[in-house]
């Protein structure tokens, strides 16, 4: 009995100490934690509880079940946008995985100037998109006086009126996004490139190695990881495009460079629908749920 | 010890948050009414700033229950539905007319009817006005303050440069969709410069084509059973209306190399002296201001007609209360646009402030016209007097505005319902026969029509 008492005596005591000890810290984090309540999550409840709700500005008039996902999908535009955001994060992968990565290994191998370099490759990442989109938009100009066009003209070639052409638009539109991104993700490859021991390659080289087999066999298998990584994070990223599209082409031509993003701004900042706004939303978020279970666990993975 | 202090740091600076956090509610003084108004001038428009304080400050001392609190938020269709859903905009703001029913299907605005006709303004507004700023129950909820229809705009230069002049030396005005298109050839092959502009995203493309579809006689929609409406443009006319658009690309050559233009884009080209024609209404002002085109250079004519008739868009600017505003709030903010001069009397104190307005407009270089773009209120005295400020202080020619102010076009409204929607739709139309040379416009506006039937008129 008397040993049941002391141990009781025991956790409490143990139960205050940890208490005081956790005060201070629940008192600093009081103030952080009520902001990321207020701005993250209450509107992310508030945004999914509204879409099952017909609105008047933002107040709920009438529940309305599934009707707002219902008019988002059978939407005759929802397929093409739908469909083009695949597009979008396709062509992401394609142009913009493997640039940052060549330019990686690029930095990895010289000698003199590296530090010149991945300073000045990273200042397009600190530009805002809204900028970098527009210093683009007068890239693709079309007509004598784009950017692009009077390079080309130096070689004979027509001028072209670029985001006009729908097969073209979206591609062109990645590039802009790479050009933007591509330094934090250079970055990235190069500190797991660096994490690499150097022995492995003396090794190689001693073996007769030129640079292709360094990478293939001593570089890539440590790569992997990070290359999965980054893809999963830049999928995530690109299915939600908005400000490119918007500043661009306006989700022109024809709806060819559309994106769900920018369809979700037209529906709540173009024509005040915003229960639809916060159906799609929820759609997307649920896209991209997914997206992020699945970046956790390969993360996991990969720390493990 | 140590811990005892930090424990106490955190507590203070806690609080010191809390107290900062809760300092922003505090109300003001009993016993006078705190208006905020909206479109304040900023610090880097320092005359103005200056001029408007004044102003708040005299405004303050004749009406010592009246407190003016400044908001520098302006109307803009990006930030404008956060601040309404936030509850945070201004109570007296600045919107355009086509953002009104929005506005009020959306709870945005208040019902300023009975103030309205506590002031004796209600029935001073021109009833051609009043009908953009009410609803279909005749509640009033805006205060306009400026008002115009579509017109024909001409780079007078460019024109003389490709040799379409008169006998007399003038320009030669096209009166017909067909001129325009003729007209519009001609600048490209002798100037190389584009003849004419039409915006073709963010919904400029489809607000600028009513126009010429109303004048091929196109009906875009019609008010069906129970109030319903149903899309009717899916005609020969509105085809043979995308197939003029069509043609002004492929035909005539005439439109600039870039097709992927917004409104403010298509400013800009013409502006800079990149194009010969463009619809757009008076003064113009932002085109001299911004992209420093010479105000002598700008003639305004009438919307051209078309083989169904001629026809403009009306368009204008409007103050709108928030619809939190209380009942001596909305006077209040009354009584101030009374006092700047936006309300239907001149009194001497108005007049003053109109000729100290026009004083820094043209000392800016700003242009001053002779008149008022498109009377607002009745009180034709009071017009006059106005009027008569403007033209001692007129800084252009009015005669490159006569063919304008003929109005030989016919003034429309915007259409009922879903209009924002249908020129998103007209949009994308209008892209695919400026970049695919085989479009089939026929098929094209079937398609719109449809969607716009499904996807926004059956959801209305």
């Amino acid at each position: 009995m008397n040993s049941l008492q002391t141990d009781r005596k025991t956790v409490i005591k143990k139960a205050r100490i940890q208490a005081k000890r956790n005060l201070s810290g629940w008192i600093l984090m009081f103030v952080p934690l009520l902001l990321f309540i207020m701005i993250v999550w209450r509107p992310l409840l508030m945004g999914i509880s509204y879409s099952f709700f017909k609105l008047k500005g933002f107040t709920p008039t009438e529940f309305v079940g599934l009707q707002n996902f219902i008019d988002v999908i059978t939407d005759t535009d929802f397929p093409q946008t739908l469909m083009n955001t695949v597009k979008y994060v396709v062509w992401s992968l394609v142009i913009g995985m493997p640039l940052p990565f060549l330019v990686a290994v690029m930095l990895n191998e010289m000698i003199h100037g590296k530090n010149f370099f991945r300073f000045t490759m990273y200042i397009p990442v600190i530009v805002p998109i809204i900028a970098t989109s527009l210093i683009w938009k007068e890239i693709y100009l079309g007509g004598s006086g784009g950017l692009l066009n009077i390079a080309l003209s130096y070689f004979g070639i027509t001028p072209v009126d670029w985001l006009s052409n729908k097969n073209l638009v979206i591609p062109l539109i990645i590039v802009s996004m790479t050009w933007h991104g591509f330094g934090g993700t250079v970055i990235m490859y190069l500190a797991t490139m660096q994490s690499i021991n150097q022995e492995l390659y003396e090794a190689a080289r001693l073996d007769g190695a030129g640079l292709l087999t360094c990478v293939r066999h001593v570089m890539m298998p440590h790569m992997g990881g990070t290359v999965l990584l980054l893809a999963i994070k830049q999928i995530i990223s690109v299915f939600s495009v908005t400000e490119q599209p918007l500043v661009m082409t306006g989700g022109g031509p024809n709806g060819a460079s559309m994106s769900l993003g920018l369809t979700n701004y037209f529906y709540a900042f173009k024509y005040g629908q915003f229960e639809k706004s916060m159906a799609l939303g929820v759609i997307s978020f649920m896209f991209m749920l997914i997206l992020t279970f699945i970046y956790f666990q390969v993360d996991k993975k990969l720390s493990d | 010890m140590k811990t005892l202090i930090s424990k106490c740091c955190s507590i203070f600076l806690a609080a010191v948050l809390s107290v900062s956090v809760l300092a922003g509610c505090q109300k003001g003084k009993s016993g006078v009414t705190e208006v905020s108004i909206g479109a304040w001038p900023t610090e880097s428009q320092k005359e103005l700033l200056e001029q408007q304080n004044q102003y708040k400050a005299q405004f303050e001392e004749q009406n010592q229950d009246i407190k003016i609190i400044p908001d520098t938020y302006k109307f803009d269709v990006k930030t404008f539905m956060v601040k309404a859903g936030a509850n945070q905009l201004p109570n007296l703001y600045n919107t355009y007319f086509t953002e009104v029913k929005k506005n009020i299907a959306h709870g945005f605005a208040a019902d300023i009817t009975d103030e309205l006709k506590e002031m004796g303004w209600y029935d001073a507004i021109s009833p051609e006005i009043r009908k953009y700023v009410e609803d279909e129950n005749g509640h009033v909820f805006g205060v306009p303050f400026d008002a115009y229809a579509q017109g024909l705009c001409i780079n007078k230069s460019i024109f003389k440069e490709a040799g379409l002049v008169n006998s007399d030396g003038s320009v030669m005005i096209p009166q017909t969709l067909d001129e325009v298109a003729e007209f519009a050839k001609t600048i490209k092959e002798k100037t190389g410069k584009a003849g004419f502009v039409i915006s073709t995203t963010n919904n400029g493309g489809g607000w600028q084509f009513m126009n010429i579809a109303w004048d091929f006689g196109v009906e875009f929609m019609k008010e069906g059973e129970k109030g319903k409406y149903i899309a009717t443009f899916d005609t020969q006319e509105c085809a043979d209306a995308l197939q003029y658009v069509s043609d002004l690309c492929w035909k005539y050559n005439a439109l600039p190399d870039n097709k992927v233009i917004d409104v403010n884009e298509g400013r800009r080209i013409f502006g800079t002296g990149q194009a010969g024609m463009i619809f757009y209404n008076p003064s113009g002002n932002d085109l001299v201001q911004k992209y420093g085109m010479n105000k002598d250079d700008l003639l305004y004519a009438s919307m051209p007609s078309g083989p169904k008739g001629r026809f403009a868009q009306m368009g204008g600017n409007l103050y709108m209360f928030s619809a939190n505003s209380t009942k001596e709030q909305i006077k209040a903010g009354l009584k101030w646009l009374e006092f700047r001069g936006s309300g239907p009397f001149a009194t001497d104190e108005i007049l003053e402030k109109s000729r100290n307005t026009c004083k820094i407009a043209v000392e800016k270089g700003e242009i001053v016209m002779g008149r008022d773009t498109f009377p607002i209120w009745n009180d034709e005295e009071s017009n006059k007097k106005k009027n008569d400020i403007r033209n001692e202080y007129c800084n252009v020619d009015m005669k490159n505005y006569e063919d304008y102010y003929e109005f030989k076009a016919t003034l429309k409204p915007e259409e009922p319902v879903c209009a924002q929607q249908l020129y998103a739709i007209l949009d994308k139309c209008i892209q695919e026969v400026l970049t695919n040379k085989n479009a089939d416009c026929k098929a094209l506006v079937k398609q719109a029509n449809e969607e716009f039937q499904k996807n926004h008129l059956d959801k209305e």
